[in-house]
């Protein structure tokens, strides 16, 4: 098996008025795992479905491994889809349905029995060849599915997000495990997913999406420290966002005033002096006092949750909610963030704030609830 | 049973359950047990107490005649014989009495003796065959009164009717499932569901109008002078003018035309019904794989709709094998019976309820056989048409 690339070039695909993905352009790397990341209604799954070929798309091309993809049927393609459903085939035992490709393409039976063995293999799921579908737990069908795919040995795999359904314990089992099959066959994965931290822990890169436009394409780690865009800053990973309005620009270095005070923070590019902007503090770089510091200032401690491994300090400044995290290592009692209510000072560093021009911002937990 | 009890209360438990045992009851079991009865018992003139009986009623008809003749008779002796003419006594009033007239003169004690005599033997036979009547009476009462005789006696043209019937509706059945497997296919799993709410719509609409308007509706279209014979016309194909029409009643293309249109929605609909359970994913996901259409449809499509299927299957021949009005309008005679009418005829023409039972019992037989051959041949358990 073989991973191919894959190039969307001036993609763009439109239900009637609606457009679903905006003029696209994306090239995949052979072999890569590549998540596509975004709120429901982004457009990602139509994006994974033009790939896969079940969508035509309104104008530009698709390209895997060089090869233009139009008029080509999806049975046709080299790649194989795993759906959110994993649509199973419930009337067929385990081994029918992992060899179904195989089937189609006209492998005599036992062969084909032989092969759904070591395939049962590669994804753990050894002896459960007769079974049916419906006998196995949710972890066993997502492994069925997976084997289904990888069976007509394709070049990408598309897979939409198939853990969605399962528990979280077995979910994070299974990114490491769909991780280890990824490296161990080198197939192209194309995986969609809603959940910021499904991506980062999958991928090596990833493209985040809103509105049918991909807002960055870049590492994991360039994406949840260098953010571009608002959006991509709120979406992925937790983050204090702070509005304001630019006062001065200079080495990489911008100053931002805001309704809690004046700050320092890195700059973005597209910023220019006067304009409105938002600077952006992941909870884990705010600290608790530091009158010294640059950036600093006081807040009200209003509830404090034990999320395990940290806590997560709710404070409140000017009306507005700040989130900060402290490992549970951190001397919590000289800290004297016992009591609610108590008034602190919290301060951050100005290369952990990012500055960026003011953008549309992902929908927090609230308004989510309220919708 | 007590948990019915508890989720429905005592007063509408105690009514439903009644409902259902009067249903059970006097709308099931009883009129089966009196179909099966009357056809397991044979009808028959020709035994021992039948011909007593014919015996008796001779001898009672004949001793009657004599002693009319003996009260009043107009005994007229003309060739030495005892000529009775009761019929036109009553006939013919007037001549009655020029009659009785012109032979009151040879009524003679001669005679008078004779036909006393005769009554006198005529009383004694009577008296003898009475007492054998009573003995063979009770021969028969402690005889086994059922036999398969109404089963095996159907004469060859019935028959005949019989197996036509049943192959016809085998017919109908199997074009109907080819007729509805693809329109449900499209209707379940092709089309947007707004669109297929409007499709369905247009399946349900036709079945609003009266059964009977509905054929009526193909009247219009076979007749002689109807839609298919003036389009013909029209084509050129034949002369309508020259008495040339097509007698289109004589085929039995037309009884099966119509017999699938009256039957077909309930062959599409169990099949949609399972149809539209499946997910189209399972389809999407096998056309990914690489798999053609027929191989979607014979490896997935198909496998989940079966049990549709076989149910669609057994309510089309259910209904055609016991079509009444349809074969009984399209046809007008012109065609051989259908099964259904040589069962009422028996009920209702020949009044031998007892063979009729035994002829509506068989067809009830063998639509039973009908059901387990498709349940058998889908592989389809009860269990499994009971949960669609």
């Amino acid at each position: 098996m073989h991973g191919q690339k894959i190039n969307l070039i001036n993609l763009s695909v439109k239900y009637g008025n609606f457009t679903a993905v905006q003029s696209t352009n994306l090239e995949v790397k052979a072999g890569e795992f590549f998540s596509i990341l975004g709120p429901s209604g982004c457009g990602k799954t139509t994006l994974l479905r033009t790939i896969s070929g079940f969508i035509k798309p309104s104008k530009g091309q698709v390209l895997i491994g060089e090869k233009d993809m139009e008029d080509i049927e999806p049975r046709n393609r080299p790649t194989a889809l795993i759906f959110q459903s994993l649509a199973l085939f419930s009337l067929m035992k385990v081994w029918e349905n992992v060899t179904f490709g195989l089937e189609a393409r006209g492998v005599a039976a036992k062969e084909r029995y032989k092969r759904a063995i070591d395939l049962l293999d590669l994804v753990a799921l050894s002896g459960e060849q007769d079974k049916y579908p419906s006998e196995l737990s949710g972890g066993q069908m997502q492994r069925v599915a997976v084997a289904r795919a990888l069976a007509v040995e394709p070049s990408v795999l598309l897979l939409d997000e198939p853990l969605a359904a399962l528990d979280l314990k077995l979910r994070q089992h299974m990114r490491s495990e769909l991780r280890a099959i990824q490296k161990k066959t080198g197939v192209t994965f194309i995986y969609i997913t809603h959940d910021q931290g499904e991506a980062l822990t999958m991928s090596d890169r990833i493209a985040v999406m809103n509105h049918g436009i991909i807002e960055q394409t870049d590492t994991t780690d360039n994406v949840y420290d260098k953010p571009t865009t608002p959006f991509v800053a709120s979406f992925v990973g937790q983050a204090n966002v702070f509005k304001g309005v630019i006062k001065s620009i200079a080495d990489g270095l911008a100053v931002i005033e805001t309704v809690h005070g004046t700050f320092q923070g890195k700059a973005s590019s597209k910023l220019t002096n006067a304009s409105k902007a938002m600077m952006f503090v992941r909870p884990e770089k705010i600290r608790i006092g530091g009158e010294q510091q640059q950036n600093f200032m006081k807040a009200t401690l209003t509830r404090r949750d034990l999320e395990g491994a940290y806590i997560n300090l709710f404070l409140q400044a000017s009306g507005e909610e700040i989130v900060l995290h402290l490992t549970k290592s951190a001397d919590l009692s000289s800290l004297n963030i016992i009591d609610d209510q108590s008034e602190h000072i919290i301060s951050f560093g100005s290369r952990d704030a990012l500055i960026l021009p003011e953008g549309e911002l992902a929908a927090t937990g609230k308004e989510l609830a309220n919708d | 049973m007590i948990s019915i009890f508890k989720v429905y209360g005592r007063y509408i438990t105690s009514f439903f359950l009644l409902c259902v045992a009067t249903w059970v009851l006097i709308l099931i079991i009883l009129p089966q047990i009196f179909l099966i009865d009357r056809s397991l018992k044979y009808e028959y003139h020709g035994d021992r107490v039948g011909t007593i009986n014919n015996s008796l009623e001779r001898l009672y008809a004949s001793k009657l005649v004599k002693k009319y003749d003996l009260d009043f008779g107009p005994t007229c002796n003309e060739q030495g014989m005892v000529s009775v003419s009761m019929g036109l006594s009553i006939t013919e009033g007037k001549k009655v009495g020029e009659a009785e007239r012109e032979c009151e003169e040879v009524l003679s004690s001669e005679n008078k003796i004779k036909l006393e005599q005769e009554v006198v033997e005529i009383n004694s036979q009577i008296e003898i065959l009475l007492q054998e009547e009573e003995v063979a009476k009770i021969a028969k009462a402690t005889e086994f009164p059922y036999s398969f005789r109404n089963y095996v006696m159907m004469s060859g043209l019935h028959f005949k009717t019989l197996t036509r019937t049943i192959y016809y509706s085998i017919l109908v059945t199997v074009v109907a499932l080819i007729l509805c497997y693809p329109v449900a296919y499209v209707v379940a799993l092709k089309s947007a569901p707004r669109k297929a709410a409007i499709l369905f719509l247009a399946l349900i609409i036709p079945y609003a109008v009266n059964e009977l308007m509905r054929i009526y509706a193909w009247l219009t279209i076979f007749d002689l002078k109807g839609l298919l014979n003036t389009m013909l016309d029209f084509l050129g194909v034949l002369a309508l003018d020259e008495d040339k029409a097509i007698v289109w009643y004589k085929y039995p293309g037309t009884v099966f035309t119509v017999m699938i249109y009256t039957n077909i929605l309930f062959m599409v609909f169990p099949i949609y019904n399972t149809m539209s359970t499946l997910n189209r994913d399972q389809i999407e996901a096998a056309q990914d794989l690489g798999a053609k259409a027929w191989r979607i449809h014979w490896r997935i499509i198909i496998p989940h709709a079966k049990p549709g299927i076989a149910i669609g299957t057994i309510m089309t021949f259910m209904l055609t094998v016991g079509a009444f009005s349809v074969p009984y309008i399209i046809t007008r005679g012109l065609q051989p019976k259908w099964f259904t009418h040589i069962i009422y005829d028996k009920f209702f023409e020949s009044s031998n309820w007892n063979v009729g039972s035994a002829y509506s019992f068989t067809l009830l037989l063998i639509s039973l056989i009908f059901v387990f051959v498709v349940m058998s041949f889908f592989r389809v358990s009860i269990n499994e048409l009971a949960k669609r």
